[in-house]
């Protein structure tokens, strides 16, 4: 199924045949199979970007039908979150929400930028440790847990400016699938989430071209044929323009002070035949900091992937993929010139991948096929700076792995009214050398003193190897029309983590491979939820429940220094997270009036337990994660008074987020000292935001050259000072607590989009 | 090795972001004993102060009285000490000795409990070679910056521990005080010696500032350029002339992680990457219940030091002057004056008045006689 317009497949489309009641969706590929007696039948095709078809077919063999469909001229029923329309009772996803790029544009954000993947923030389980910092917590978890992946290109930094923004375009992405609960047997590696970009692929009938500016950056984006209704590129390229925001500050130090940051985004596919599609796309993201002359950064992300789409018999489809990805960064340091030092990370990702799907019969869809990456790390050098500099060079060492998994899953559907989804993935992961490996005296603290040996590995031999299988399993059971009742259970392993004991991520945090002594990060939820459409589907209402515990969680020993750590084992402590909580959500997608409210109760708790004290946090005792916000409420409104002007409104609150309080005073060599709590005994006050903005569209003809539109938004319209953290300090014999907040005044911006030809195109 | 404050700062200003004072409640108190005790190889005598912690609005020094402490060495020799003031002890003389290469533990014996630090070794104290200021700019204006030299680090004694006491000179801004009323009928003029006295101050502090460094992961076994504190040119310390006493400590290796961990969290302040704040441990434990936390640590240390003087350098200073201002003689007789007494000099051919803190050094901290150290 393939839109009319530009040629490109109709993701996640429906067909439903009036005959035998049953529908259908397209996939990721625009692909749908269908079993069908002989017969003439009615299928009644819509999908969101086109109009609704009713097309009589007369089946007399197997065959293919090409469906190509109209394109919506107004979308006057604009869908804001389209969790597959619908399909929200009928579907087995759970814990899924798909975010179309063309329909959040309206949602307030930050400097005005549309930014396609914090917008999830507003969708319930999703949280941040605080405005403006990078990583979403999902489910209460760390933000290494999630995998984002633009094209089948996984990205390791997905944030530009320190977190304030996304590292994705957001003219150049088409939508986003977020798996949080039963995550496909196809993905593996990370426990919480995972966040499937996808963008578009080049219009391949017409030359487009698309663009905005805001006060931060300037984006353009271009598409056309490479060669008409066969082949088809697209390039995006969003910049920051100026630093004219630094350099408007009076004070000396800000002046001195320049960023930038990039991305740059190019797809290409070619429809080789009927059956064959080749797909080529690259990704490039970099960010440069340059604060007060004395702190350099620079990161990038660079990342390229082939995919081959191919279909066999018409049915089935083999999706093979080559993939690699490089995230980098270098950081220069001179605040103290003794001390001044530099230093550099990089990973690189290299993977192969083929999925097989098999369409046997209408009763069956197995999934199958496998992946294997190899994770290259570099901890680079820790150098001093200039000849000032006292500190002696480190090199940190490198790490190599090679994380495999093969798959099968089947999606059956026993019944109109009941499917099941079972699948295995079975992974094996390799610890290569060259490697020093150092090995501990057994139950003692890992610590210098308990080294008993240490073993030299040479290039390629197994340090030490991890396997065991993965087993995700989920049932659909409809009650009637409008009701149904899912659950699921999933297991999930992942081998890579972040190195950081900060609260928020922070651009120097390096990322390290399970190894010898660290063990990987064991995952299992089970979700239960129910779902229900009310009024013909216009409010839409579910309800999810989870449970998850990871073994093997990384936390660190209190006052770990990570950033020059040769020994990083010794620091690193595991334990065990879990996490539950109550999602509820009421989405109205259809009128005028839309949006959703969504509320959020859970709980995330961290156990480091060993026989040992060194080795304990908080002495074995459990302790809210980072992550741990109770109540989290959302709501997301749109109102539109008429095709070319609209409103929308967001709503955001969570319980602060827990921190370490001072509890007590203590005096050596005379100076006031404070002592802290047990780990996250407090939190920091609650959250409360308000955002507003105004669109307003062109002018509706519709033959013109280009259609503009113009976005007014102001976010935290209360000027609400919201605690990012809160600290004491000790002033001439007081202790003063103090509170910062990032964004202290309601932020306003004005945005200027366009976009080649008219309103609805 | 953080981003620290800048961003944040870069951050607030462009974002309109902001620091505000915050308290919210604590409602728990961790009530546990606090140790404060170094043993040196300088003669004693050597202190030790024993409290319990405060809360974190009221802070102060909870004295714990009564205790039996002893400081032993690992030669079997011991002293008990006595307690001169609540909650401080000291040892006599010619009791236990600081010698290095013996090894020093405490033990602590209150409220029925027993607690005991391990024997650690005091290390032998490494000469400062130098202790020097350059002109350094923070804010816009100039100062001091003072820096240290140690050289000769012995693979014994490489982590290190500086505190600082600084004593500067500096007169009243108004010289001299010629008259007083007492009240409106009462007027005296101080002799000329009370005038000479009160003109002239030295004072001393010791600096709430800890310094650590290790030469552990430093090419060559030399500490060089390692910054101290900053002295700025908006107060007088620098005016006249000003002394920085270092002492330099060789500590044992978990020593140093102790007062590196309490400068770090002392230092912690809201940065947008901030780490969680945790209990520091110290040496001290239980002996029966090792899970009971006790604050502070049994420091044992070669300490050697140095002390240099600093002229006034040639920079702008911003400190503010206070000056006599004119008023109506009258003003001072009449019984609506609002307060007595009233200090006045002449200036610019009348009568001027100002605040005691304008005449008399004293009053803003210092002390009239000359320190023994000190040297013109």
């Amino acid at each position: 199924m393939k839109s009319g317009s530009d040629d490109t497949p109709i993701v996640g489309g429906t067909l439903h045949i009036k005959e035998t009641g049953k529908t259908i969706a397209t996939d990721a590929s625009g692909f749908y199979a269908l079993h069908l007696k002989k017969g003439i039948y009615t299928l009644l095709v819509s999908s969101l970007e086109s109009k609704t078809e009713n097309i009589k077919l007369e089946v007399l063999s197997d065959g293919r039908y090409d469906l190509e469909l109209e394109p919506k001229l107004v979308a006057l029923e604009e869908i804001i979150v389209s969790s597959e329309k619908e399909h929200i009772v009928r579907n087995n996803q759970m814990g899924y929400q798909k975010l179309v790029a063309k329909e959040v544009k309206e949602i307030p954000l930050v400097l005005g930028e549309a930014d396609i993947v914090k917008v999830s923030l507003l969708l319930p389980g999703i949280q941040s440790v605080g405005e403006g910092s990078a990583g979403f917590n999902v489910r209460g978890s760390p933000t290494d847990q999630n995998l984002f992946i633009i094209n089948q290109v996984p990205i390791y930094n997905t944030s530009h400016l320190f977190g304030f923004f996304s590292a994705f375009n957001s003219d150049a992405v088409k939508y986003f699938s977020l798996y949080k609960s039963n995550i496909p047997v196809n993905y593996g590696g990370r426990l919480s989430s995972i966040f499937d970009i996808k963008t578009k692929q080049g219009n391949k009938k017409n030359f487009s071209a698309s663009g905005g500016i805001s006060p931060v950056t300037a984006r353009i984006m271009v598409e056309g044929p490479l060669k008409k209704e066969k082949s088809s590129y697209m390039i995006g390229v969003r910049s920051t323009y100026s630093d004219w925001l630094l350099k408007k500050v009076k004070d000396p130090d800000i002046k001195k002070s320049d960023g930038q940051f990039a991305d740059v985004v190019t797809n290409f596919s070619f429809e080789i035949n009927n059956n064959n599609q080749l797909e080529l796309f690259s990704y490039h993201s970099f960010d440069r900091f340059n604060i007060v002359g004395q702190n350099k950064y620079e990161y990038a992300n660079n990342g390229a992937s082939l995919s081959w789409n191919h279909l066999i018999k018409e049915r089935h489809s083999l999706q093979t993929s080559i993939v690699y990805s490089q995230y980098a960064f270098t950081e220069e340091n001179s605040e103290l010139k003794i001390n001044s030092y530099k230093d550099n990370f990089e990973l690189k990702h290299s993977e192969i991948k083929s999925v097989l799907t098999l369409r046997p019969n209408s009763k069956h869809s197995i999934t199958a096929g496998f992946n294997s990456s190899l994770y290259m790390i570099d901890d680079g050098n820790f150098l001093p700076l200039n000849e000032e500099s006292i500190i002696s060079p480190i090199k940190l060492g490198q790490e190599k792995a090679i994380e495999s998994g093969i798959f099968l899953s089947d999606e059956w559907s026993i019944s109109p009214k009941l499917s099941l989804s079972a699948g295995a993935r079975y992974n094996y992961y390799l610890y290569l050398g060259p490697q020093e490996v150092r090995t501990f005296v057994d139950d003692a603290p890992k610590s210098h003193e308990n080294i008993v040996d240490t073993i030299q590995y040479a290039n390629n031999e197994v340090v030490k190897s991890y396997s065991s299988p993965d087993f995700r399993f989920a049932a659909r059971y409809i009650i009637n029309d409008d009701l149904s009742v899912k659950l699921s259970y999933n297991q999930l392993k992942q081998y890579l983590f972040m190195l950081t004991n900060t609260i928020a991520v922070s651009p120097t945090d390096k990322w390290k491979l399970a190894d010898y002594n660290i063990k990987p990060m064991l995952g299992s939820q089970y979700s239960l939820g129910i779902y229900k459409n009310v009024l013909y589907g216009k409010y839409e209402f579910s309800v999810e429940t989870y449970y998850k515990t990871v073994d093997n969680i990384v936390e660190y020993k209190n006052g770990a220094n990570l950033v020059v750590n040769e020994t990083p084992e010794i620091d690193i402590l595991q334990g065990k997270l879990k996490t539950y909580g109550v999602e509820l959500m009421i989405k109205k997608s259809l009128g005028r009036f839309n949006g959703w409210i969504n509320y959020t109760y859970s709980r995330a708790e961290v156990v480091v337990k060993s026989n040992n004290l060194e080795e304990s946090i908080n002495k074995g005792e459990s302790y809210p994660s980072n992550y741990d916000k109770p109540n989290a409420f959302n709501v997301v409104a749109n109102y539109k008074f008429s095709r070319r002007f609209s409103l929308s409104s967001n709503l955001v609150y969570s319980t602060g987020r827990p921190v370490t309080y001072p509890v007590g005073v203590f005096y050596q060599d005379d100076m006031e000292l404070l002592m802290y709590s047990k780990r996250n005994e407090y939190r920091i006050p609650d959250y409360f935001r308000i955002d507003f903005s105004l669109k307003l569209e062109g002018n509706l003809m519709a033959k013109k050259f280009a259609h503009s539109t113009w976005i007014l938004s102001v976010y935290n319209l209360t000027g609400r000072k919201n605690a990012y953290s809160v600290y004491f300090k000790s002033e001439e014999g007081k202790i003063n607590g103090y509170r910062l907040s990032i964004f202290g005044v309601p932020i306003v911006s004005l945005t200027y989009s366009f976009k080649l030809g008219n309103y609805a195109n | 090795m953080r981003i620290k404050f800048k961003l944040l700062f870069i951050i607030s200003i462009v974002f309109h972001g902001c620091i505000d004072p915050y308290s919210p409640t604590l409602s728990d108190y961790l009530n546990t004993l606090v140790v404060d005790a170094t043993i040196t190889n300088e003669p004693g005598p050597y202190i030790v102060k024993l409290s319990k912690s405060s809360t974190v609005y009221d802070p102060e020094f909870n004295p714990v009285s009564g205790a039996r402490i002893v400081i032993s060495d690992d030669l079997g020799n011991d002293e008990t000490l006595t307690e001169t003031e609540p909650g401080v002890y000291s040892t006599n003389f010619p009791g236990i000795q600081g010698i290095v290469g013996r090894r020093y533990s405490i033990l602590i014996e209150t409220e029925g409990k027993i607690y005991q630090s391990p024997f650690e070794e005091l290390r032998e104290p490494v000469t400062i070679d130098s202790v020097y200021p350059k002109v350094e700019y923070r804010g816009g204006l100039e100062g001091l910056q003072f820096y240290v030299d140690t050289k000769n680090v012995k693979e014994n004694s490489k982590h290190f521990l500086w505190t600082l006491n600084e004593t500067y000179k500096y007169e009243a801004d108004e010289y001299p005080l010629e008259m007083v009323f007492v009240n409106k009928d009462s007027i005296y003029e101080p002799s000329y010696e009370y005038q000479e006295l009160i003109k002239t101050c030295w004072k001393t502090d010791k600096m709430f500032q800890i310094f650590t460094s290790s030469a552990k992961n430093i090419s060559e076994p030399q500490i060089l350029n390692f910054p101290l504190i900053y002295v700025d040119t908006e107060s007088k310390k620098l005016y006249i002339k000003y002394s920085l006493l270092v002492n330099q400590y060789s500590i044992s290796e978990d020593a140093y992680r102790y007062w590196n961990e309490i400068k770090e969290q002392n230092a912690e302040s809201g940065s947008f990457y901030t780490k969680q704040p945790f209990q520091v441990i110290g040496n001290i434990v239980n002996v029966n219940d090792p899970n009971e936390a006790i604050f502070g640590y049994f420091t044992v240390a070669g300490i050697s030091s140095k002390r240099i003087f600093v002229d006034k350098p040639d920079l702008n200073f911003y400190f503010d002057v206070c000056k006599a201002t004119h008023e109506a003689y009258v003003r001072w007789t009449n019984s609506d004056h609002p307060s007595y007494p009233v200090y006045l000099k002449f200036a610019s051919g009348g009568l001027g008045k100002a605040g005691i803190g304008c005449f008399d050094c004293r009053m803003k901290g210092g002390k009239t006689n000359r320190p023994d150290f000190w040297i013109d």
